[in-house]
């Protein structure tokens, strides 16, 4: 999927529900792609902020916590929603990191009327990243893949650089 | 489109339901809601069952698996859903949102049953290590509804012996042993097995330490439904969806594979079947289980598949829209339509039509085809079909088609942006190709649907095309035509239409959409080459050419002078006065003086038709009989498609040797230009003609408009040949117009066998037809020879007695053909019957050497009826000379056989004996029979009002006496008496089991003939054709001649019967809501109707009709009375609503008018008393009002609205009333002095004024004088009404 096609797809949205289950990964910058969605239903959660450092001690701590807080999200959004909705998840690559499937999207809040897009930062994004910091790009778009159903397996979006 | 003025439009007899349904549904979120889930849930019987299956199975308690297979789209999640819903239902609501009996029926013996569920959806399961682990998910899902459920620390997932056994290998097992004692002041060796199990967990959860634990399934899962059950679960239920995805990642032979394979024994199979536990698993995929765990592991549902392949339907339409019950006898109007008109329903029941309306079944066929593929960004089907009932579809009173789909929003865009993409684009290439043909508005709106629908069913099939027949399209676009079939309208649009690269067309093959793209096109190569065919000289040569051009190159079709050749004589037959006369037909370039010559050998007519306008000089034709038809000038549109057909010949020899894709393209293409062309060219050639003239010798007027009305040659030619013999044969010596119908020229023989060798078949019908006008035989018996006076026959006697007796017969031909007419085959029939008459006693004298084979080489009286009729025999006729003047036994066998064809011939007297016994038993039986048939058909006749014919009564009469035989003598001698032979018999007999045959059908014949007497119809309805038809038809006297004919007669009935019972259901309906709010209304007026009751108790208030008013409303109430059946009601033993309080038949009108009328004369009434009481309350009348209680009715009488008069109108006050006028002493008299003034003074002027207002004092004066005389010692008042 190009950049244009998840805009165009995105514009649609805010006028009437899209048949089937979207669900993209973009690989690029925060502002790019606020700059690409319409604002007036976009809802952003920050995998950031659901993990709370206190609680989490352990990485299968904070895998459960994870999980367990981004069901409740999309529960809660998907019971209060109305007309269309695009779920902007900020910090996708907790969901790699922590090894989180993709299940939870698919299972509980996908529609008609949902979309989701996931952001994981693009490899000009890692010279932000502190020296100890690792970030393998094609193992990253690997583990993507391989977390992609079927379906959706074309809807990765490469987008820009965040300013 | 098939659209009816009939028919109410969609939207009246349906509603689309409010919410578009969702393409996917969240499993965990639908359980969640199990009413709507359910509500919304349609159970066919083939689900129905499949949930029986499975439920009776969770009733017993012994676990088991179910694979739920379904292609993309078919429901597996909502089938998930409501199976869900009801198996974790913990009271029996949910189960009242149940729509099945049958499945509601398990509400008792579930609810109660407490299976700990575990809902999984495997979409987007994945582990990161690329290692995926179903027992893992399962563990992982069971953990979260533990935590839920808060029973993470009463039930665990891991057993004790693992933990014990993991912390036992483990390198860190010291610094466990440390927290162990901290915890517990015990060493680990210390503790019990539970105890330390619990301590190694807790060190785990502090540490955030997920112990890695290998068990096997079945360790696990048992461990964890034992606890389970302590915790009052009475088992587990996993419901698995989406199992497709999860299967997509392992295929076959790699280690999850064989894991997947294992976990799921595990659950369905090993669990429950081999230890007993009670564990149900239901798995839904697209695919079908892995081949270890069919068959008895799990039992397979395949839903919406084979057998049910149409529950699809059935289930989308449910979901889509809800249908208006009471508007039902409107949509079976609709099936009863479409039945007629098209095939498609023929194999279709009426269920699964209203089950399905309004869609066309192949609707179905193609978005369930498209939906079913698994596409990334194209999840269509349910909502797809629901965006097709827009107020665009539903204004339309027509079923919803193929088409119609394309009105999808969502579908366009699906269609754009997947593997459909190529086609598509060639789609819209191919819809905007269309505004370059020359369609008008509704060959338009067919070439888009045709388009549309092809373009889908491709897609559709797009693995394996197949191609639509024009039937199928036909049935597909739901095309009918006022003028033509709509078969041919679609073929006709087709025959364009593959002009597109897009679409292929053949009629053997039929049409195919393709992948194609628009280019320079074989219509652009037309239009350019024929811009360079200018010169008029091949214009015209074209044209004179396709006035002949054979059906073979015209590929059918037939051109005006189809079978010609120029300057060639082609024999013609026309019907002139009923006889078919010959002739010749010319078709030529050019003038020929030899077209003007004299008419020979046994030819009537001659017409020439020129190709070219030429002067012709009418003194150059020498015979009446001759016709030369001269043609207009060519007009501009035909001179161009005479370039065009120039230019298809044109890029014929131009593209004969080229290749490549343009020279295919346009070979392909040029042959149905060429058609197109020349049926263009050939429609014009009549109008060529038609403008031009006709030149004879006398100059006779023809119309040629007539002639050449019907487009045909033939035609033209019998409206010339008719008017140029009419002209020549003035004088007619047979009264041909007398004739039954046309004849022939081969009928003469017929007509000759008949009269004079014995007239069956086709000769007996030639002599009923012919022989009388011919003066052969008389009308009474026209198979007889029975000559009358005849001018034919005196023109021979005066030829014969010229000649000296003998004749030359080629004289007499001559003279007969040519002076009046007579054909050739007429004179010969005419010639032999006068031989055949004997006088005077003639002969004919054949040529030597004929081919007659007569003896003595003549035929006589005596042989003639060996003579053979036989082609141009008459050639061998020489000439007429004088001539010297030349039973069966039928035995009783050949009648016994009729009345039983059983009987054999015999010889021997105990053989005649036996086969007698057999006919006397077989007439004794007929004779019985006989009284019967007579006394039904007495019977039938007086219902019918028909008399049964005598001959038709002699018949049975006939049957009774000879059947009374008792020897078979008697029985051959009462036949001989009446006269009569083995053939009159036969017919008495046949007659009469026709009798017989009527007879039998009695009870059918009486009951329809009694039901289309009493059923009423008005005259405007369609029906009521359909019923003088049938009732015109219902005759016994054809019933009698052809009683199979009754079959279909009943058919028909049974036909109308349906449809009138669909129109009398719609009727009783609305007439009986009407007649609701009509009572309604009635019974609003009833105070009214009281209150002038009441008022009748003044009679100064001078209320009229006060015995008529509430008789009148008594009786329109009664009129207005419910009928107590329910709709729709059944009208098919009789017209009417048994049930109904009075007769109500289709004409029926509810009595609206009347009770208008009657509430205008009942305010008018109550507004005049109104009136009148105002007048009547005065001043002395108020001084009697003692404690003012008037002061009420005052006001009421004050009050604009009548109704507040009427409230106030109680007896109370009347009677108080009363006495106060009684008290004042008035008395009012009437006396009608305006009326009387009238009859004096019927004008009023200024003149006659003061007379007038004179007569009028006088008259009152009287008045007053004449009511105190009559009431003494009153005040009285005159009333001048």
């Amino acid at each position: 999927v190009t950049l244009q096609e998840l805009e165009e797809i995105a514009k649609k949205m805010v006028k009437r529900p899209l048949l089937g289950r979207k669900l993209y990964i973009w690989l690029g910058g925060m502002k790019e792609l606020r700059e690409l969605l319409p604002h007036e239903i976009v809802f952003e959660i920050d995998l950031l902020d659901l993990v709370t450092e206190e609680e989490a001690i352990s990485e299968a701590d904070i895998q459960r916590q994870l999980k367990k807080c981004l069901e409740i999200r999309l529960d809660v959004l998907q019971k209060n929603l109305k007309g269309q909705q695009i779920l902007l998840v900020v910090n996708g690559i907790l969901l790699i990191r922590y090894h989180v499937s993709l299940n939870s999207f698919y299972a509980r809040y996908l529609s008609d009327r949902t979309m989701v897009v996931i952001q994981i930062p693009g490899e000009e994004r890692t010279e932000n990243f502190p020296s100890y910091v690792e970030f393998h790009p094609d193992e990253v778009f690997e583990n993507l893949l391989s977390m992609l159903p079927e379906e959706n397996r074309n809807n990765i979006v490469y987008g820009g650089i965040d300013g | 489109m098939e659209e009816s003025m009939g028919r109410p439009a969609l939207k009246e007899l349906l509603k689309r339901t409010e919410n578009k349904p969702e393409t996917t549904i969240l499993l965990l979120q639908a359980i969640q809601d199990p009413e709507n889930t359910l509500k919304t849930f349609y159970f066919t019987p083939s689900i129905e069952e499949y949930f029986e299956n499975i439920l009776e199975q969770v009733a017993r308690g012994r676990g088991g698996g179910f694979w739920i297979q379904a292609e993309y789209g078919a429901g597996k999640t909502h089938f998930l859903a409501a199976l869900g819903s009801l198996l974790m239902a913990d009271s029996e609501i949910p189960w009242n949102s149940v729509r099945s009996d049958t499945v509601q029926s398990y509400a008792r013996r579930l609810t109660g049953k407490t299976l700990f569920p575990i809902i999984i959806n495997l979409k987007g399961e994945a582990d990161f290590h690329g290692k995926d682990n179903l027992l893992r998910v399962i563990e992982r899902h069971i953990e979260e509804i533990l935590d839920e459920r808060e029973l993470h620390e009463k039930v665990f997932v891991t057993t004790e012996d693992e933990l014990i056994e993991w912390y036992e290998k483990n390198k860190l097992k010291a610094q466990i042993d440390a927290y162990i004692k901290s915890k517990s002041g015990k060493s680990a060796t210390d503790l019990g097995r539970q105890v330390l199990a619990d301590l190694i967990r807790q060190y785990c959860d502090d540490e955030g330490t997920t112990p890695r634990l290998s068990a096997s399934t079945k360790t696990r899962i048992t461990y964890i439904y034992n606890q389970l059950l302590k915790q009052g679960f009475s088992g587990l239920l996993f419901i698995i969806d989406e199992y497709a995805s999860w299967q997509d990642r392992h295929p076959v032979g790699t280690p999850e594979y064989a894991m997947d394979e294992e976990v799921l024994e595990t659950l369905s199979w090993e669990l429950p079947k081999g230890r007993g536990l009670e564990i149900y698993t239901i798995v839904a995929s697209q695919k079908p289980a892995p081949a270890k765990l069919r068959g008895e592991r799990f039992d397979n549902f395949l839903l919406l598949g084979g057998k049910n392949e149409k529950d699809y339907d059935v289930i989308v339409s449910y979901r889509v829209r809800d249908l208006i019950q009471e508007r039902l006898p409107e949509i079976e109007g609709y099936y009863e339509d479409y039945f007629k008109d098209f095939k498609f329903l023929k194999n279709t029941s009426k269920e699964y039509f209203l089950s399905t309306f309004p869609f066309q079944p192949r609707f179905f066929e193609v978005i369930r085809r498209i939906t079913a593929r698994e596409l990334p960004t194209a999840r269509l089907g349910i909502s797809v079909v629901w965006d097709t009932l827009c107020d665009l579809v539903l204004n339309r009173n027509a079923l919803i088609t193929v088409s119609d789909l394309m009105v999808s929003i969502d579908l366009n865009e699906a269609l754009s942006n997947t593997l459909y993409k190529p086609s598509f684009d060639a789609y819209i290439d191919a819809m905007n190709a269309l505004s370059d043909f020359d369609f008008d508005d509704g060959q338009k709106a067919l070439a888009e649907r045709i388009i549309k629908t092809l373009f889908l069913w491709h897609i559709a099939f797009m693995e394996t095309p197949r191609p639509l027949s024009e039937t199928d399209l036909t049935e597909a676009t739901l095309t009918t035509s006022d003028v033509i079939k709509g078969e041919d309208e679609v073929r006709l649009i087709l025959n364009q239409l593959r002009e597109l690269p897009q679409i292929e067309y053949t009629k053997e093959k039929g049409a195919l959409f393709k992948t194609e793209r628009a280019g320079r096109g074989p219509r652009a190569i037309f239009t350019e080459i024929k811009k360079s065919l200018n010169d008029p000289i091949q214009i015209q040569k074209r044209w004179e050419e396709a006035l002949k051009i054979s059906p073979l190159e015209a590929e059918g079709e037939k051109s005006l002078f189809s079978g010609f050749e120029f300057d060639a004589a082609k024999p013609s037959s026309v019907e002139f006065r009923k006889i078919e006369c010959l002739g010749e037909v010319i078709l030529s370039h050019d003038w020929r003086p030899e077209f003007g010559e004299k008419i020979k050998d046994h030819t009537h007519f001659r017409i020439v038709f020129l190709t070219k306008l030429i002067k012709i000089d009418p003194s150059e034709i020498e015979d009446l009989r001759i016709a030369i038809s001269v043609p207009s000038e060519m007009s501009g549109a035909a001179k161009d498609e005479a370039r065009n057909l120039w230019t298809v010949y044109e890029i014929q020899d131009q593209y004969k040797e080229k290749s490549g894709i343009e020279a295919e393209e346009i070979k392909d293409w040029l042959p149905g230009k060429k058609r197109e062309v020349i049926r263009n060219l050939f429609a014009k050639q009549s109008s060529f003609y038609r403008d031009g003239e006709i030149i004879t010798s006398l100059g006779i007027g023809i119309d040629l408009k007539k002639a050449f009305s019907a487009g045909n040659i033939e035609r033209a030619v019998e409206e010339i040949a008719a008017k140029v013999l009419g002209n020549a044969y003035s004088e007619p010596l047979v009264d041909s117009m007398a004739f039954k119908t046309r004849f022939k020229s081969s009928y003469a023989k017929n007509v000759f066998d008949g009269l004079l060798k014995g007239a069956t078949g086709a000769s007996a019908s030639a002599c009923e037809n012919f022989a009388p006008a011919l003066g052969l035989s008389q009308p009474d018996s026209p198979t007889k020879y029975r000559p009358q006076e005849s001018k034919v026959f005196s023109i021979i006697e005066t030829l014969f007695s010229e000649s000296g007796q003998e004749l030359p017969l080629w004289k007499l031909y001559d003279k007969l053909e040519t002076k009046h007419g007579l054909t050739k085959e007429f004179v010969t029939l005419y010639l032999l019957c006068f031989i055949a008459r004997g006088r005077p006693p003639v002969e004919i004298v054949l040529k030597p050497g004929n081919r007659l084979g007569l003896k003595g080489n003549k035929i006589s009286a005596s042989n003639i009826k060996g003579v053979e009729w036989k082609a141009r025999f008459d050639d061998d006729f020489e000439s007429l000379i004088l001539a010297e003047p030349g039973e069966i036994w039928n035995n009783t066998i050949e009648f016994g056989r009729i009345v039983n064809p059983i009987l054999k011939a015999a010889s021997a007297p105990d053989d005649i004996r036996e086969q007698e016994d057999i006919l006397i038993q077989s007439l004794e039986r007929m004779g019985e029979e006989a009284k019967k048939v007579k006394e039904t058909l007495g019977v039938i006749s007086t219902t019918f009002g028909e008399e049964i014919s005598e001959a038709d009564a002699e018949s049975i009469n006939f049957v009774s006496s000879v059947t009374k035989a008792t020897t078979y003598a008697e029985f051959y001698r009462s036949i001989k008496d009446k006269d009569l032979g083995l053939d009159e018999f036969k017919n008495v007999v046949a007659n009469y089991f026709n009798l017989k045959a009527v007879s039998d059908q009695g009870t059918d014949l009486l009951r329809i003939k009694t039901y289309l007497d009493e059923v009423v119809i008005p005259e405007d309805n369609s029906l009521s054709l359909d019923r003088l038809s049938l009732a015109g038809q219902i005759q016994v006297k054809s019933f009698i001649e052809n009683p199979s004919h009754f079959k279909a007669i009943k058919e028909t009935f049974e036909k109308f019967q349906e449809s009138y019972q669909r129109r009398y259901q719609i009727h009783h309906r609305e007439y009986y809501k009407l007649l609701k709010s009509l009572r309604e209304r009635l019974e609003d007026e009833e105070s009214k109707v009281e209150a002038v009751s009441k008022l009748s108790k003044i009679p100064e208030a001078g209320i009229t009709d006060i015995e008529i008013i509430p008789s009148e409303y008594q009786n329109l109430l009664k009129r207005v009375t419910h009928c107590p059946a329910s709709d729709p009601v059944q009208v098919r033993s009789n017209p009417f609503c048994k049930d109904c309080p009075s007769r109500v038949s289709l004409d029926a009108e509810a009595p609206s008018e009347q009770i208008d009328d009657f509430i205008r004369r009942l305010e008018k009434n109550l507004s005049s008393a109104k009136k009148r009481l105002s007048q009547l309350i005065t001043r002395q009348i108020i001084a009697e009002d003692k404690g003012n209680k008037l002061d009420k009715l005052i006001k009421a009488i004050q009050a604009t609205k009548l109704d507040s008069f009427v409230t106030n109108l109680t007896d109370e006050l009347l009677d108080h009333l009363r006495i106060c006028i009684v008290k004042a002493n008035i008395v009012t008299e009437i006396v009608p002095i305006l009326s009387r003034a009238v009859e004096q003074f019927s004008v009023v002027d200024e003149e006659n004024l003061d007379d007038f207002l004179k007569a009028i004092r006088t008259e009152l004066e009287k008045a007053i004088k004449e009511a105190k005389r009559k009431n003494p010692g009153k005040k009285v008042r005159i009333s001048l009404k």
